[in-house]
């Protein structure tokens, strides 16, 4: 994936950004999250160093966008519904973990935005934000434990029942 | 599940942005319906911000701010999901109104 950064720096450098720049942008800076979300679990789950293994594609493919952002949106509250916390054995994800949740809420609609929605306005600084928050959400999810990132990313991975 | 009037939602989000961002600075809030989310409802939340822009910070607080109203709404049983854009007064008027 092109850098999101690098992307809207290169567009800016000589001139302001096109609209279908910033586009590019805001959509980059989602999938930047949602790949670093893929790589985790099939580097969790069957080992980074087992790429060539049908496993890992299958993982890796595994993820999807709706079931990441139906987790994610479900871990964004102060207290988590009875469900999550049965499966989870918590009342509640760390802040990490939510900060890296809501920003990929956040994210995503705006990547929908972004590729769907030619009403949806988005300003250069703007778009520099949103690309800044998809560096904050990876950061924020790569500082939460190990054992709290795998139950999360399994949850991402099976539905399971309720 | 509640849908909050248009003033309320004004209302909890000037709160909730002046106590992150700062009042004095906090110029302008405005408050869509949006379809962004195919799921669930959502809001658009507008703030126009009269100060220093750095994107790192500015972040972090988009994503404090989205948790503080997303927890001021579900306690008053609404669950529109609210999506922020902060903007300076060039691209207030700009801003995506419907």
């Amino acid at each position: 994936l092109p850098d999101p950064a690098e992307l809207l720096a290169d567009a800016g450098a000589s001139q302001p950004p096109s609209d279908g720049q910033l586009r590019r942008a805001v959509s980059t800076a989602y999938y930047a999250v949602f790949h670093r979300v893929q790589r985790a679990g099939v580097e969790r789950f069957v080992g980074a160093g087992n790429a060539a293994r049908p496993a890992y594609t299958l993982i890796y493919r595994g993820y999807s966008h709706g079931r990441i952002r139906a987790v994610c949106t479900a871990l964004d509250a102060a207290s988590l519904g009875a469900t999550l916390q049965r499966q989870l054995k918590t009342s509640a994800v760390s802040q990490d973990m939510r900060d890296f949740a809501s920003a990929f809420v956040a994210l995503h609609a705006n990547r929908q935005r972004a590729d769907y929605d030619p009403r949806a306005a988005f300003s250069h600084s703007e778009t520099i934000a949103t690309v800044a928050e998809a560096a904050s959400a990876i950061e924020a999810f790569d500082r939460t434990t190990n054992e709290e990132r795998a139950d999360v990313l399994a949850l991402m991975l099976v539905a399971g029942r309720d | 599940m509640a849908n909050l009037p248009k003033t309320e939602l004004k209302k909890i989000a000037r709160a909730a942005a002046g106590r992150l961002l700062g009042a004095a600075k906090v110029k302008g809030v405005d408050v869509i319906g949006s379809d962004a989310l195919d799921y669930q409802p959502a809001y658009l939340f507008s703030f126009l911000y009269d100060g220093t822009r750095d994107p790192q910070h500015e972040a972090l607080l988009r994503i404090r701010l989205r948790q503080k109203l997303r927890d001021e709404l579900v306690a008053r049983g609404d669950d529109g999901y609210p999506l922020i854009t902060i903007l300076g007064p060039l691209d207030w008027e700009k801003r995506q109104v419907a």
